[in-house]
């Protein structure tokens, strides 16, 4: 069940849909439900933002140490740069 | 960065179709702002990307609308090269993407409006990955609450529909473009980053957790691989919330 396993038009839309489409909607789809349910004042809000504030620089982090593509023919001093 | 929220007119009343159009264009053109370009060139790469690695012109354009999130397509495209199954392509991308969860939730509370549909905000979000979340937890503040969501569908929207664009012209170009073009684009985007997800804090707590992710995230790369921006984002959140509680309980005593 590969990318090019079934030798149809509709086969790798659909595994973009299932692999891509789904695996990420849910979350987000999730993130509304739980997010519709928190008062814009609780308490547990500054956690949700303080997680998701450190996922978010986590993925810069990554970007910046362990770039990929063309930017990993550049040096990492000029990454962190000026 | 300039504020290209104010140079259209006031809004004359808070609600009606009027206000809601004018609020809409804003949002669409926030979208052409610098962070818009720099989320564009990121795309470019990505088309690079898809068309090493096999895709139709089609299956790239489908896959930037359906999956948006840059990094969770990254994740899908390298699967497909490595010709990984349906089932561990899926949770190679589920896994990467839980981030998105935490930052919906903490967008949600503040786009909603008292007659903000159900249906909207799960049509809305969507549109969530790293550049329209910081561009809306910057600005929500200054707009009003019922105009938020109407606001955020322009931004929203018009940045997958133009990035949609973008990878299918370039596509179709690919191989046309200096490598040291692309490298220098590539360049802008952590630094952008890092000064708007500063200033999109709502709390020094924010900023804990900011310079915390940014130092964890490396660091569980290299020790816990694949599970690096889980790790990163729970140890650091949960450290910069408890620093959070033990200020305010300083405050208060």
């Amino acid at each position: 069940m590969t990318f090019t396993a079934i030798d149809a038009w509709w086969w790798p839309f659909l595994f973009i849909l299932v692999a891509g489409w789904l695996a990420t909607d849910s979350w987000r789809f999730l993130g509304v439900y739980f997010g519709g349910r928190i008062s814009e004042s609780s308490d547990i809000l500054v956690l949700v933002r303080t997680v998701a504030t450190a996922l978010v620089a986590a993925v810069i982090g990554n970007l910046i140490v362990f770039p990929t593509g063309a930017l990993a023919a550049t040096s990492l001093a000029l990454r962190i740069g000026p | 960065m300039p504020d290209d929220t104010s140079t259209l007119p006031e809004p004359v009343h808070s609600s009606g179709t009027d206000a809601r159009r004018i609020w809409f264009l804003r949002g669409v053109r926030t979208a052409f702002s610098v962070p818009g370009l720099i989320l564009a060139s990121a795309f470019i790469g990505f088309a690079g990307l898809a068309r090493e690695a096999g895709l139709t012109l089609a299956q790239a354009v489908f896959m930037t609308g359906m999956v948006w999130a840059l990094p969770a397509k990254v994740v899908l495209v390298g699967a497909i090269m490595s010709g990984a199954s349906l089932p561990a392509a899926t949770f190679a991308v589920a896994l990467s993407s839980i981030r998105l969860m935490p930052m919906v939730v903490a967008l949600v509370p503040e786009l909603k409006g008292s007659r903000t549909p159900k249906w909207l905000l799960y049509l809305l979000s969507h549109c969530v990955a790293v550049t329209s979340w910081v561009l809306a937890m910057e600005r929500v503040g200054g707009i009003p609450r019922e105009m938020r969501a109407t606001y955020y569908a322009g931004l929203g929207f018009t940045l997958v529909l133009t990035n949609m664009v973008v990878v299918g012209v370039v596509f179709v170009l690919a191989g046309n473009l200096p490598p040291i073009v692309s490298a220098g684009l590539l360049l802008l985007t952590p630094m952008y980053f890092l000064t708007s997800l500063w200033g999109s804090a709502r709390e020094r707590a924010g900023h804990v957790a900011m310079v915390l992710g940014l130092g964890l995230g490396p660091l569980f790369h290299t020790v816990w691989p694949g599970f690096d921006l889980l790790a990163a984002g729970l140890t650091g959140g949960v450290a910069a919330y408890i620093y959070h509680r033990l200020a305010r309980r300083r405050a208060t005593a």
